[in-house]
């Protein structure tokens, strides 16, 4: 079987490590063409490369660029040019699995090469497209149904919300009213009470109590490490802590507030208890 | 951006040694750490996310019942995909002997109630839109694959799994995986082209083969 790729030119100087790491699949020469052509349709364009008779391999590596984003049946076109052997080989280059010599010759032939390019780049396509058709559920649990089929008991589910109360009031009461809404602007003081945040967070079973990631700082010097939740069994998520900023916050007399962080620097947590007797701290 | 925090728990040979003792609630960790993976694996071969979701919960049942079989020192995912993924290829053989519809047809009816569309409702109505032709592009196309076709398209694209650990997996050998990969993309770009291109994820975009 005659080798794919081509051997290399020995006169040829090796490839640097930046040119390895070039290999962005992206060929900068076609970003003129695309530019002149970016006012044609899509199909125009396959209307020309057909009237080209392609796989023209020089026309259809421009045009592979040209059409970048909606190069599948241009793709086909090009990858005609490649032998089953020879697109197999550049296949499992592009998952990483060829190693030495044949990686090496692979890797100088895809950073020049728009038909291979093109082959790993709707390869890419198609593996992204595979996972986000079969991206599960957001809401997938199954342990009910599996519990009943080993006739597992069922535990009640936890009420977080008298969970995380008795936690709260176990604490000693913090006054941190004024390191709160010292940081937190523009400041309003209302009767009702309401609390709102711009980052997406999960509101935990229990409505009454809410739990908000902020970002360190916002609270920063003034925040007290107040105690640790650990025997608390809450499963959450949190917004990624860079994210998550209080952009209002509004209180009431009767709401308990606690500020907690876990360790220095690391995220806080404000935990608002609206349910909490009249007379709380903040 | 978002993560989910999970507390480190107790490994999965310890859970299913208190399993073992006769302790069934300490299965539930197991199911809820293996349950989103099982089940992508399990919705790409059958193509269809109720069945996925009874055939993953029959897994769980089905390794629970016989996890006296299962050793200690081996890893608990590898065992319980292999008995979802026998699972879902006994379903699909058995679908294909009935012959009772195509999967077209099947998408098709559960669609008018919604059920593709809700999968993932955090999406606004013209991406859920966009979500349920795509898939149904996919999964048309997954449709034409070879049982082991699927399979190792899965085990690469999904878990991203690298050939030795597909050979793993799979038993077969790590040339067998390279060319049942291929053979595997090759047929889905074929087939995706024939059927219509799904829509890029950015930039231009074209209208299918014909159209």
């Amino acid at each position: 079987m005659r080798p794919y790729p081509p051997a290399a030119d020995p006169h040829e100087p090796p490839l640097t490590e930046a040119e390895v790491a070039s290999l962005s699949l992206v060929d900068p020469g076609a970003d003129a063409f695309r530019a002149a052509f970016a006012d044609l349709q899509v199909d125009v364009v396959d209307g020309v490369l057909d009237a080209l008779n392609l796989p023209d391999v020089g026309l259809a590596s421009v045009f592979a660029g040209l059409a970048e984003d909606a190069s599948v049946d241009l793709a086909d076109a090009v990858l005609a040019g490649l032998d089953d052997a020879d697109a197999m080989l550049l296949s499992a280059f592009g998952d990483g699995e060829l190693q030495g010599d044949q990686r090496a010759r692979l890797t100088r032939h895809a950073l020049r090469d728009r038909v291979a390019q093109a082959s790993l780049r709707e390869t890419a396509r198609t593996a992204a497209q595979v996972r986000e058709a079969t991206a599960a559920p957001v809401d997938l649990d199954l342990w009910n149904a599996v519990a009943i089929g080993i006739s597992a008991e069922l535990e009640p589910e936890l009420d977080v919300g008298d969970a995380l109360r008795t936690a709260l009031r176990a604490l000693p009461p913090v006054d941190l009213s004024a390191s709160i809404m010292a940081k937190v602007s523009p400041l309003n003081r209302r009767t009702t009470r309401w609390v709102s945040y711009g980052a997406p967070f999960m509101a935990l079973a229990a409505a009454a109590i809410v739990l908000l990631a902020i970002v360190p700082g916002l609270v920063g010097k003034n925040s007290v490490l107040v105690a640790s939740l650990t025997d608390v069994a809450v499963p959450f998520q949190i917004a990624s802590v860079n994210d998550a900023q209080v952009e209002d916050l509004e209180t009431s007399t009767d709401v308990t507030a606690q500020v907690v962080q876990f360790e220095d620097g690391g995220p806080t947590f404000i935990l608002v208890d609206d349910s909490a007797p009249s007379g709380g701290t903040l | 951006m978002s993560v989910t925090l999970e507390a480190p728990g107790p490994s999965d040979s310890e859970l299913v040694a208190r399993v073992l003792k006769g302790d069934k609630n300490a299965f539930r960790p197991i199911v809820e750490r293996y349950q989103n993976r099982l089940y992508v694996m399990v919705v790409g071969m059958v193509r269809d996310e109720a069945e996925a979701r009874d055939l993953v919960q029959n897994a769980f049942i089905k390794a629970y019942q016989s996890l006296d079989s299962f050793r200690l020192d081996s890893a608990f995912y590898t065992w319980i995909y292999r008995i979802a993924m026998n699972l879902a290829i006994d379903s699909c053989r058995k679908r294909r002997r009935r012959k009772t519809g195509s999967f077209d047809e099947a998408v098709a009816a559960r669609d008018e109630d919604g059920e593709m569309l809700e999968l993932h409702h955090t999406d606004g109505p013209a991406e859920a839109l966009q979500r349920k032709e795509l898939r149904q592009r996919i999964f048309a196309a997954m449709e034409e694959l070879t049982e082991e076709q699927r399979e190792v398209l899965m085990l690469r694209e999904v878990e991203g799994l690298s050939y030795a650990e597909i050979s793993e997996t799979m038993g077969i050998p790590e040339g067998t995986v390279m060319s049942r990969l291929f053979y595997a993309r090759k047929k889905m770009q074929g087939l995706l082209r024939e059927g219509g291109a799904p829509t890029a994820p950015t930039g231009a975009q074209k209208g299918p083969a014909g159209e």
